[in-house]
């Protein structure tokens, strides 16, 4: 094979200096024909790594990716780094749009798609026809999360990739535990040894880890007030409804006279892609946002992320955290939890997982009631799988176990009084022997902004006014 | 998006079905659905919400039937009048909440306005950057169609003229608006360092909501879009695109021919065997031109002739909502139900009318 020198590429095409850590290991597994599952913290560069791809040979890079709002953030960031042939396919498309893109797709080199789009018989034997240089599943982990309880695509995508005459594979995500990582390994027909696998430590040094458990929910609020108005900023809080994020968004702008703004994925794009932008210029102090915030923006100095709430698992406390400080520079996470907060996640566990009852119906009655559109796509999906009732009755028993044991394990983690980082890196499987112990803290009176330098120093701004049209031309259009 | 608003939909005296409202807000429709869309005077809301979703509005008017804001006439109807209490509360409503002014002056189609408000986004942040020479940074993503769209005139445009001729266009519209509106809008458009600025940033009124938002947005390009029929200058960059997003006519081009053909004497027998057309499907464009275009547009002495009226006329009175087919029918010809909604869509057009010459 010819030797490519990876950092010229890098150099004089990308205009880097340096790979970040993984990036290089990566791309010459991909460039030695390996089938490649990577698992990269946030801001890791996972965009760089299926880009270069396609910049080094030819052939359509196709990147399968789970939301909507993810694939167009994704769509924009390849404009923005100097590539045209790019081309999202999805629900958002109408019937004209795609039979448009699909007769031309020779001419795209990058091709994003939601799995519900890939698993049509016309995208799947329109993409049999071209050259594919690489199928990248990005946020791979959804794979063996979603897909079994509510994104029944996902779990066709193995069948997919053979029926595409078994392409090179990039699995990319940022959290998978190990037994993650062979569950989605197991899906794909390619032998163990074409297989490389790249796992980072899940611990980032610059994010302190800081909990606190706190009496009721009214304290809780206050403590957030306190937080968002001290720690220096720009920062993110979770929350877990669209309602809350919205309506807090508005308290926190009114208490703090910061300008703390809602993101969720309900808003439609361009209030979406003003927020994103806002941000990343540095004009808003704090998002107030739920889980759909975050997977593909790419600010570098986020100083603190807050969960209001619990997260489902440690998996994805772990992908919210990792927006903050990708600068490397000191940064913080802080979880504030109430007794009881976790009846949010077991409650969507339960709504989100059919019944015995509700499977039973369907499948052996074909009563359609209690059961969503999703379900039932799901349950069909199992069912030509040639499994039985019971068999599937039992299958969504052991998803229910198992998703309510990783929440357990999320909520050890809050009410831990100790070793956040430890459980954090024990959790994926990571060697805990070298872990800071005084770069974490619990409990109210243990917080201690001054000592991490993160003590928010500049006064709150007022919003500024807005100017007058004529003004605001002058700066649009670069008038004198 | 907020679907309190739908209680605007709704009447004290006409009982309105659900079914109805829901088909005209996502753009599903039927000769039906458009026929009671010109009877509750609702067709200006023609594929407002294309994202609306059945469960939430099957909710939404659930809540207010528990509420006691609407109530059911009869069982199983599905036809829903306003109580006094929901009366108030669409009062209430209203006070707070953005009124549309100039959608309802539209001639044009719900789409061709959203489409070039998309476009318009698009090609704002375009000129801008090119302001700046600058071409690296994130596009909106708008849909592909626009997006193609906004690339084929922005390659026809001069590069020279296009900031200036691009600044006049604006300007000239901007300068229609109360200052205040002018200064809000612009602050909404995205450009070079430029991110826009969303609802709760524009000082606009705080009992306002996404929906409000999303209606005062559209309701000013509608403004835009009728402005920019009385202009002359097709050759203005501005001017081009608006034209290149005016693809959808008030009526299909198939449902233009029926019509051609018709005003030009052939019969709907003639029209169904010369296009292979159903005969039904004749009818059917017929009955939709009528209901979407003024009433001047449409041949109604070729069908209602003095004979019919005077029969109808004689067989029908009171409030037409009220009439039933059966009360006239007198064979199995299904022309007859023809004539009858055509004469139907007809007074109601001059109720309209009247309406606005009052």
């Amino acid at each position: 094979m010819q030797q490519i020198d990876l950092k010229q590429v890098l150099q004089n095409r990308f205009g880097f200096e340096r790979f970040k850590v993984g990036q290089e290991e990566i791309l010459s597994a991909l460039l030695a024909e390996q089938s490649t599952l990577a698992v990269l913290p946030t801001g890791g560069g996972k965009t760089l790594i299926y880009q270069m791809m396609g910049a080094l040979r030819p052939g359509l890079v196709i990147i399968v990716t789970p939301l909507l709002s993810l694939m167009q953030d994704q769509v924009a960031r390849l404009n923005y780094l100097g590539e045209k042939q790019v081309v999202a396919l999805n629900s958002n498309l109408s019937f004209q749009e795609k039979q448009l893109i699909l007769r031309n797709l020779r001419r795209y080199h990058f091709v994003f798609v939601s799995p519900e789009t890939l698993n049509q018989e016309p995208v799947k034997a329109a993409l049999q026809q071209v050259p594919i240089n690489l199928m990248v599943i990005d946020e791979a982990h959804t794979m063996v999360t979603w897909g079994q309880d509510f994104r029944p695509d996902y779990l066709s995508l193995p069948q997919v990739h053979t029926y595409l005459n078994k392409p090179q594979l990039l699995l990319l995500t940022a959290t998978a535990t190990p037994n993650m990582v062979q569950e989605i390994m197991n899906q794909f027909d390619i032998s163990p040894q074409r297989w490389f696998i790249y796992q980072q430590p899940v611990d980032r040094p610059n994010i302190f880890l800081h909990n606190e458990q706190l009496p009721d929910e009214n304290t809780k609020r206050q403590r957030l007030k306190t937080l968002v108005q001290t720690i220096k900023g720009p920062g993110i809080v979770y929350f877990t409804s669209r309602k809350l994020a919205t309506s807090m968004a508005e308290w926190l702008s009114t208490e703090t006279k910061l300008n703390v703004v809602a993101y969720h994925a309900g808003m439609d794009a361009i209030s979406r892609y003003r927020v994103q932008q806002q941000f990343m210029q540095g004009d808003i102090d704090v998002i107030a946002a739920t889980s759909a915030f975050g997977m593909g923006i790419d600010k570098e100095d986020v100083r603190f992320v807050i969960h209001y709430h619990l997260s489902n698992d440690l998996a994805s406390y772990l992908q919210e955290i990792g927006r903050a400080g990708r600068d490397g520079q000191q940064s913080v996470a802080i979880l504030l939890y109430v007794l009881g907060d976790e009846s949010i996640q077991f409650n969507l566990i339960d709504q989100s997982i059919p019944s015995d009852f509700a499977i039973e119906a369907y499948l052996d009655r074909g009563e359609t009631a209690p059961i969503t559109d999703d379900q039932m796509k799901l349950l069909d999906a199992y069912h030509q799988q040639n499994l039985t009732t019971t068999d599937i009755v039992q299958l969504f028993i052991n998803r229910k176990k198992l998703r309510q044991s990783k929440l357990w394990c999320m909520i050890d983690y809050a009410r831990s009084q100790e070793q956040l980082r430890k459980q954090i890196s024990h959790y994926f499987g990571n060697d805990t022997q070298q872990l800071s112990q005084d770069m974490e803290s619990v409990g109210v009176t243990a917080w201690q902004p001054e000592r991490l330098n993160l003590v928010r120093e500049e006064k709150p701004e007022h919003m500024s006014e807005v100017l007058e049209w004529s003004q605001q031309l002058k700066k649009l259009f670069n008038l004198r | 998006m907020a679907t309190e608003f739908l209680i605007t939909l709704f009447s004290s005296v006409q009982a309105r079905r659900q079914r109805v409202i829901f088909g005209l807000l996502k753009r599903r429709l039927t000769v039906s659905t458009e026929y009671w869309g010109l009877r509750y005077n609702l067709l200006v809301y023609v594929g407002l919400l294309p994202h609306l979703d059945k469960n939430a509005f099957d909710q939404e008017i659930a809540r207010f039937v528990n509420q006691g804001l609407l109530v059911e006439v009869g069982t199983d109807t599905n036809q829903f009048l306003l109580t006094q209490k929901g009366v108030v509360a669409k009062q209430v409503y209203q006070d707070k909440h953005y009124q549309i002014k100039y959608m309802n002056m539209a001639t044009q189609p719900l789409a061709n306005v959203r489409d070039f408000q998309q476009a318009f986004w698009l090609a704002n942040q375009v000129v801008s950057e090119a302001s700046y020479h600058n071409n690296r940074y994130y596009p909106l993503q708008v849909d592909l169609q626009t997006k193609n769209l906004v690339k084929r005139w922005y390659k026809q445009v001069s590069k020279e003229g296009v900031i200036d001729e691009w600044v006049t266009g604006i300007t000239e519209f901007l300068q229609l608006l109360p200052p205040i509106t002018a200064n809000q809008l612009v602050a909404t458009w995205v450009g070079h360092q430029t991110p826009g600025l969303n609802l709760t940033q524009l000082g606009l009124p705080v009992t306002w909501s996404e929906m409000d938002f999303y209606l005062w947005e559209l309701d000013l390009f509608a403004y835009w879009q009728r402005q920019l029929t009385k202009c002359r200058d097709n050759q203005q960059a501005l001017v081009r695109l608006w034209q290149l997003t005016q693809r959808q006519s008030l009526v299909s081009p198939g449902i233009q021919t029926t019509l051609q053909q018709i005003k030009q004497g052939m019969s709907m027998n003639a029209i169904s065997e010369h296009r292979h057309l159903k005969i039904g499907t004749v009818r059917e464009h017929l009955l939709t031109a009528a209901i979407r275009l003024p009433k001047e547009e449409f041949p109604y002495h070729l069908f209602l002739t003095s004979d019919v009226v005077t029969y109808l006329a004689q067989h029908l009175e009171g409030d037409i909502d009220e009439w039933r087919f059966t009360d006239i029918r007198t064979s199995d010809n299904p022309l007859e139900f023809f004539l009858f909604r055509l004469y139907e869509i007809y007074l109601t057009k001059n109720e309209v009318s009247e309406h606005a010459t009052n």
